[in-house]
Order: structure tokens, then C-alpha cells, then sequence
């Protein structure tokens, strides 16, 4: 800036000085020729009286001191007097112009060069009467000398012109910088500055307003996109062409177990070298979306990376699937199992029933073994019937009526129904309580008191005892069915529940059952939104709780 | 130039990962087939060793030319050399835990030794010496490489149990013979395994602090 303004102003100064030369030099030598002449004339005026016609006035004519040179040419063109040169060597003077002028007007004048001196001269005729003409002649050089004289004075006004063209460029570009600087870019108008500067300010807090207008936009955008992403129950990941966290979700960052702030920036393998993650991403070099089941610590995750179209980055995606895994073991499990406990008593009827059709049982074996198929087909019935149940549970639809019941009364008619098992296996069973209100299903309800109280007395020892306590507490209604039995080990507890598992699979023989019993407890206690607690030590007893809810409390109905 | 040679030691730092995470599967699966004696599984670590021993070639040759190349000093120099040295021990953890699948994998005469819970033990702190040892690596904690060098001392503790409990079986019962020297063998690499990762953990010291065992190298 500071530059072009020096440039400019001294280009200026520079043209402007250039064409004052050449003006003065144009007008100069014209001025100064007719300065020359305009004295030449007053000279001529003053020394003509001294030419007369007698022809004696040379010697007066050479006692007048004159700088100009002072020729007397008679009618022939002889010189007849010269104050600079001898006479007798100038030659005609006839067809000098000026001199043939004066003879033909009375008065001539010329600037050329002299022949006599050899010098640019200006030339001045007069006719002196009688035929004779005076001439006076002076030098041009003078004219020329004094453009050059002046050359130096010009030298100096250029460098006066740059000095201050210097100055005042940078005085303006100071000005013009530090106006410039002072404007504020968010508020540009508040500012005064040079008006010139005006429509650019104006602009300016227009686009500024634009700008900030759209950062705000986008800014919320990104906000709601966080938000949405932070959210997602699935975990969100994405990396960068070297496979580093550019982002990650609060899911993600939960279930691998890792901290957000400290994972950005690094590459995946660095977070976890487990061999699925590796192998990934080698293998989504090759294809551009892979899905892999990650085991994580006793979680399992479905991994979803796809590499972003166009880009060199990837987008991971994380599911839980451990609860979909582990239902369908389940499911395998069962179907397993329920093919394998419909098979047991199955086989042992088939055999029995072909050995008796063959004739091959001594007569007094007969009826043990028509009790043996007689006891199996039971067991299979029970089963089946079990398994109906369940299923009816699963599906939420036990098919019963849902209304308020006293459990006391119900649990003193399981006590009864199981009094002939509990004498079998010489176990005091005892109910203590009062009546308790309870919302559900009585068929479910007794099913479920039951089947603990089947346990009870069949994991019982010889003289074991049971306790059944129902109590009516503030948070509900607590049943309670304590036993003397082998106990479970603590780490079965949680098993116990689910379907055909035995604590003791050599006993299951004697102990008849399907193996399906606390199942069906546990989906009762479901159903009546009650709870259940297991307490055992093994070789001790074993103490379940299960905790129904308030009867005000209406029951959710699943 | 200096992009390339940050793609470079970026590579690097990632196959150094992809090495440390397969010698841990094997020493890992190895800690497996002790338990279920299955020799199926113990032949497919000792193939798995090839890779390994790939791998190791690979990463040699990476820093190698990367030092021939791009001529790396002070901490680029310090990281590349202390890694061209971290695989030797790493190869040689990958080595052990073959070695131990090997001695599984051959067929038992006789009755089945069950190997005592304290060689169990062993494998795994081995094993968490190693994965302690890599997340040094990868995170430049000189505070984790201090701790595995410290945690030698309860790997080199469980192989005097070992040998203990070895020796009181040897002399009980005699039908066992050699499965009891194999498990001795065993108990020997595990502990080998534990005193690579320590030469591990302190390459990482050096990278970071420049010092190697605490002292300057020179």
C-alpha cells in the first residue's frame, strides 16, 4: 500500500516537473530570441544617426562600445565596416536574408549561422539610406546556457518532490492502516473511519451478522446431533483413515468400558488387541462392512463397521446382544432337555410294554412292571402338563381369573393335599400365620406354594421339618417356606430357577419331579409381580421368600 | 518426507499392537489346553508360532529401513531401536507358550497328570505380565512398565510353589514319571515368559526416558 501511494505521488511529481520543462524549454529560446531582437532594434535605433551618408562614420561607429557586433554593408554588398572582423576579408554580404530583406522592406531580421564566426547569431538589418544597410548580430548561445543553468535547480525539486512524495505516502498509508485496523469486525459500523470506507463497513457487519447467524445454526445442528447420538442406547463410533476415535457416544464408551476423553485420538488396536478387532480391521480393508459378535468381558456385542463412502473413515456401530444370546441358549437348552425328559419315561414304557407283549415276564412280575409303565406314563403326563403350564406363562395367559384371595386359606390346602408325602418321607410340616389378601390366580397361587412345599418335604431329610409363614407386612405380604434340607450351594442359586436344572442330577431319579417346578414357581412370582429370595447353606436348609406386593397396589396385569 | 515418516512409525506402532496382541492369544490359549489337555487345540497354537515369527521378520525389517531412511533421532530413534529389541522378546514369548503347547500335545502314557491350580495361576499372571507389559507400549506408561518389572516377583514366587509341589507329588507317586518333569518344564517357560515381558517393560522405560534399567545408554 505504502509503496503504490509512494509510487503514485511521485509519478505525479515527476510528470508535472516533466512537462513544466518542457514547456519552458519550448517557450524559452523563443522568448529569449526576441528578447535579442527587441535589443538589437533599440541598439540599431541608437547607433543609426551615426551612419550618414557622407560615409565617414567608421571611426564613429568604432568608438560606440557595443556587445552586439555592428556591421555596415553598402548598396553592393561590400561590407564597409565591421567592429569584430576586418572588412577587407568579409566576402558579399548580398544574399545574407536578412540583409536582402532590409534592402527590399527597410528592415529584416534572421537567426542562422554566421559564416564569418561560425556561430548560431541573431541577426538584425536596417536600411541606413542611401542603399546602405547596418546589421547588427548577437549570439543565441546565451538562450541555450541558461536551460542548462537551471538543470541543477531541477535536479533539486525532484528530489524535494520524492522526499516528500516519501513522506506523505507513508503518512497515508499509516492513516489508512490504522483506520483500517481500528474497525471492529463484530460491530464495523461503530467505528468512524474515512467515509470512503463506508460501503465496506456496511458490508461487512452484514456478512457478520450472516456469519454468526450461521455458526449458530450450526452449532445448534451439531448440538442435535450429540444429543442424538449420545442418546442412542446403541454405541456409535467413528475413526479416521489412520483407525483413530474421531467420536464416541457415551454408549460405546460404557460398554467398552473406556473414557471417552481419553480414547479420542487413539487408534483402535490401542484400545483393545483383542483378535476380533484386529482381524476387523484388516478384513474391512478388503470389504467395505463388516459384522462380527464381540465377546466383552461377560457382555457380547454386535459390531457393525462400514467404511463411510468416499471418505477413508469407518463407522462402528455397537449392540448389545448378550440377552439375545443368552435366550437363545436357553431355548436350545430346553428344547434339548424337554426331548430328552419326554424320551426317558417314553423308553422305559416301550421297553416294559414290549417285553409283556412278548410273553418273555414271569406271571408274578406282571404287575410291577405294569406299576412301572403305569408310574412312568404318569410322569410323562406331569410333565407334559408341566411344560403346558409354562409355556401358558410365557405367553402371559394362565387362563385363570385375576381377583383378591386369602393365601392363608390356600396355603393350609397344599399343606393338606401333601400331608401323604410329608408322612412318606417322616417331615413335620408346620403353617404359621393369619389370613393375607393377595391379588391373583388361585390355581397359580397353589401351584406355586405347591411346588416349594413339594421341594421342601422331597430335599428334606428323615425328619426333617418345614415351616410355611405367611405374614402380612407394610410393603406386603411375605411367604416364607423354610426346610431342613441338603441346602443348595451358593453358586446353583442362581440356576435353580431355570428349566430342567437340578442341583444333583444322580437324585432325580429318586426324587422323581420334571425338573420344571421352580421354573413354574418363577413365572408365577412374575405374574404376581412378587419377588423371590433364596437363602441356603448347604447341608442345612434352604429358606425362599417370595414377597407379594400390597393388595391396594393393583397388580399389573401382564 | 516428514509426513511419510509419521505414516511410517505410525505402521510400525500398529504392527508392534497386532504382534503383542497374538503372542497374548497364544499365551493365553496355552493357559487353556493346560486345563483341557486338548491336543487339537495345543497343535493349532504351535502353528499359530509361524505368524509370530513373521510378524517379528516384518517389524525388523520396518525398523530397519526406517532407520536407514529417514535416519530418526532422540525419541523417534529411541522408540524404533527399543522396538527392534521388544520383538526379540516378544518372538521368544510366542517360542515358550509353542513350547509349552508342544509338551501338551504329546500323548500321555499311563495315568493323566492333572497339573497343580498354582501352574493355572502361574499362566494367567504370566499372561497378565505380557498384556500389562503391551498397554505399556501402547500407552508410553513408564508407570505400567514398572509394574510389570515388579510383578516378576509373583510369577518367580508361584514357580518355587510349582517346583514344591512337583517335587512332594514325585516322591508320593511314582506312576506319573515324566508327566511330572514336562510339568516342571512347563512352570520353567511360564516363568521365561514372565522374565521377557519385564525385558519389555524395560525397553519401554527406555523409549520414554531415554534411561535403560535406570541408567543412560550409551
Amino acid at each position: 500500500m505504502k509503496k503504490r501511494v509512494f509510487w503514485s505521488m511521485l509519478a505525479v511529481s515527476l510528470l508535472t516537473g516533466l512537462f513544466l520543462v518542457l514547456i519552458v524549454l519550448g517557450l524559452l529560446p523563443s522568448f529569449a530570441r526576441e528578447c535579442t531582437l527587441d535589443n538589437l532594434q533599440r541598439e540599431a535605433a541608437v547607433i543609426l544617426p551615426l551612419v550618414n551618408t557622407k560615409g565617414d562614420e567608421q571611426p564613429a561607429l568604432a568608438q560606440v562600445l557595443m556587445a552586439a557586433r555592428v556591421t555596415l554593408i553598402g548598396p553592393d554588398g561590400r561590407v564597409l565596416f565591421d567592429n569584430q572582423a576586418d572588412p577587407a576579408t568579409m566576402d558579399n554580404h548580398l544574399d545574407r536574408p536578412e540583409v536582402r530583406e532590409a534592402m527590399e522592406i527597410g528592415r529584416g531580421s534572421a537567426v542562422r549561422r554566421s559564416y564569418t564566426q561560425s556561430e548560431d547569431m541573431q541577426y538584425f538589418a536596417l536600411s541606413a539610406g542611401g542603399g546602405r544597410v547596418l546589421r547588427l548580430a548577437s549570439p543565441v548561445y546565451l538562450t541555450r546556457i541558461r536551460v542548462v543553468q537551471t538543470l541543477p535547480w531541477l535536479l533539486g525539486a525532484l528530489l524535494i518532490s520524492l522526499l516528500v512524495a516519501s513522506l506523505l505516502s507513508r503518512r497515508i498509508s499509516l492513516q489508512l492502516s490504522q483506520s483500517i485496523s481500528r474497525i471492529d469486525p463484530d460491530a464495523p459500523e461503530e467505528v468512524v473511519t474515512f467515509e470512503e470506507l463506508t460501503p465496506l463497513l456496511s458490508k461487512l457487519s452484514k456478512q457478520s451478522a450472516q456469519v454468526a447467524q450461521q455458526l449458530n445454526d450450526m452449532q445448534e445442528k451439531q448440538q442435535q446431533m450429540d444429543a442424538l447420538i449420545d442418546g442412542m442406547t446403541e454405541g456409535f463410533m467413528v475413526l479416521d483413515c489412520r483407525r483413530r476415535v474421531v467420536s464416541i457416544n457415551r454408549s460405546a464408551a460404557a460398554m467398552l468400558h473406556v473414557n471417552p476423553q481419553m480414547t479420542l485420538g487413539r487408534t483402535l488396536p490401542e484400545i483393545s488387541r483383542k483378535p476380533e478387532i484386529i482381524n476387523l480391521l484388516d478384513e474391512l480393508e478388503e470389504k467395505g462392512n463388516v459384522q462380527i459378535t464381540l465377546p466383552w468381558g461377560k457382555r457380547s456385542y454386535s459390531l457393525n463397521a462400514s467404511r463411510v463412502a468416499g471418505t477413508k473413515g469407518v463407522v462402528i456401530l455397537l449392540h448389545d446382544i448378550t440377552e439375545t444370546l443368552e435366550g437363545d441358549a436357553m431355548r436350545k437348552r430346553f428344547t434339548a432337555n424337554v426331548s430328552h425328559e419326554l424320551r426317558t419315561p417314553l423308553t422305559a414304557i416301550c421297553g416294559y410294554s414290549e417285553m409283556l407283549s412278548s410273553g418273555m415276564v414271569n406271571k408274578e412280575d406282571e404287575q410291577s412292571f405294569l406299576d412301572r409303565i403305569s408310574s412312568e406314563s404318569k410322569r410323562l403326563l406331569a410333565l407334559i402338563e408341566d411344560i403346558l403350564r409354562l409355556s401358558k406363562l410365557d405367553e402371559g395367559n394362565p387362563g385363570g381369573e385375576y381377583k383378591r384371595i386369602n393365601l392363608f386359606t390356600i396355603a393350609r390346602e397344599v399343606v393338606k393335599n401333601f400331608a401323604p408325602a410329608a408322612e412318606k418321607m417322616q417331615v413335620d410340616v408346620t403353617l404359621r400365620g393369619d389370613r393375607a389378601d393377595v391379588m391373583g390366580d388361585e390355581t397359580l397361587l397353589g401351584e406355586l406354594v405347591g411346588n416349594l412345599l413339594d421341594n421342601a418335604i422331597k430335599y428334606n431329610r428323615h425328619g426333617g421339618k418345614v415351616e410355611i409363614s405367611i405374614l402380612e407386612g407394610k410393603n406386603g405380604v411375605d411367604l416364607t417356606v423354610h426346610d431342613t434340607g441338603i441346602g443348595i450351594e451358593q453358586a446353583q442359586q442362581d440356576k435353580i430357577f431355570e428349566r430342567f436344572y437340578r442341583t444333583d442330577k444322580s437324585r432325580s431319579k429318586e426324587t422323581g419331579g420334571t425338573g420344571l417346578g421352580l421354573s413354574i414357581v418363577k413365572h408365577s412370582a412374575e405374574f404376581h409381580n412378587a419377588t423371590l429370595r433364596v437363602d441356603s447353606e448347604p447341608g442345612v436348609g434352604t429358606t425362599i421368600t417370595a414377597s407379594f406386593p400390597l393388595v391396594e397396589k393393583k397388580a399389573k396385569k401382564k | 518426507m516428514r509426513i511419510h515418516f509419521d505414516d511410517q512409525l505410525h505402521r510400525l506402532n500398529e504392527e508392534m499392537i497386532h504382534m503383542g496382541s497374538l503372542i497374548e492369544q497364544a499365551i493365553e490359549n496355552a493357559c487353556l489346553v493346560m486345563v483341557s489337555r486338548d491336543a487339537e487345540a495345543a497343535r493349532q497354537i504351535m502353528e499359530n508360532d509361524v505368524e509370530i515369527d513373521r510378524k517379528q521378520r516384518e517389524i525388523e525389517t520396518m525398523c530397519l529401513r526406517l532407520i536407514l531412511m529417514q535416519q530418526p533421532v532422540a525419541r523417534d530413534l529411541r522408540l524404533v531401536s527399543s522396538a527392534l529389541k521388544m520383538i526379540t522378546d516378544m518372538e521368544r514369548i510366542g517360542d515358550q507358550a509353542a513350547d509349552i503347547s508342544e509338551i501338551i500335545s504329546m500323548p500321555v502314557k499311563g495315568t493323566l497328570y492333572a497339573y497343580p491350580n498354582e501352574l493355572q495361576k502361574m499362566g494367567q499372571a504370566a499372561g497378565a505380565m505380557v498384556h500389562k507389559a503391551i498397554d505399556a507400549f501402547v500407552q508410553r506408561n513408564t508407570d505400567l512398565a514398572a509394574e510389570v518389572i515388579r510383578d516378576d516377583d509373583v510369577v518367580d514366587q508361584l514357580f518355587n510353589e510349582v517346583r514344591g509341589q512337583l517335587l512332594h507329588t514325585m516322591k508320593k507317586h511314582t506312576e506319573y514319571g515324566a508327566q511330572l518333569l514336562d510339568a516342571l518344564m512347563i512352570a520353567k517357560y511360564l516363568e521365561r515368559i514372565g522374565d521377557h515381558a519385564v525385558n519389555i517393560g524395560e525397553w519401554v522405560e527406555y523409549a520414554v526416558t531415554g534411561l535403560y534399567k535406570g541408567e543412560k545408554f550409551s
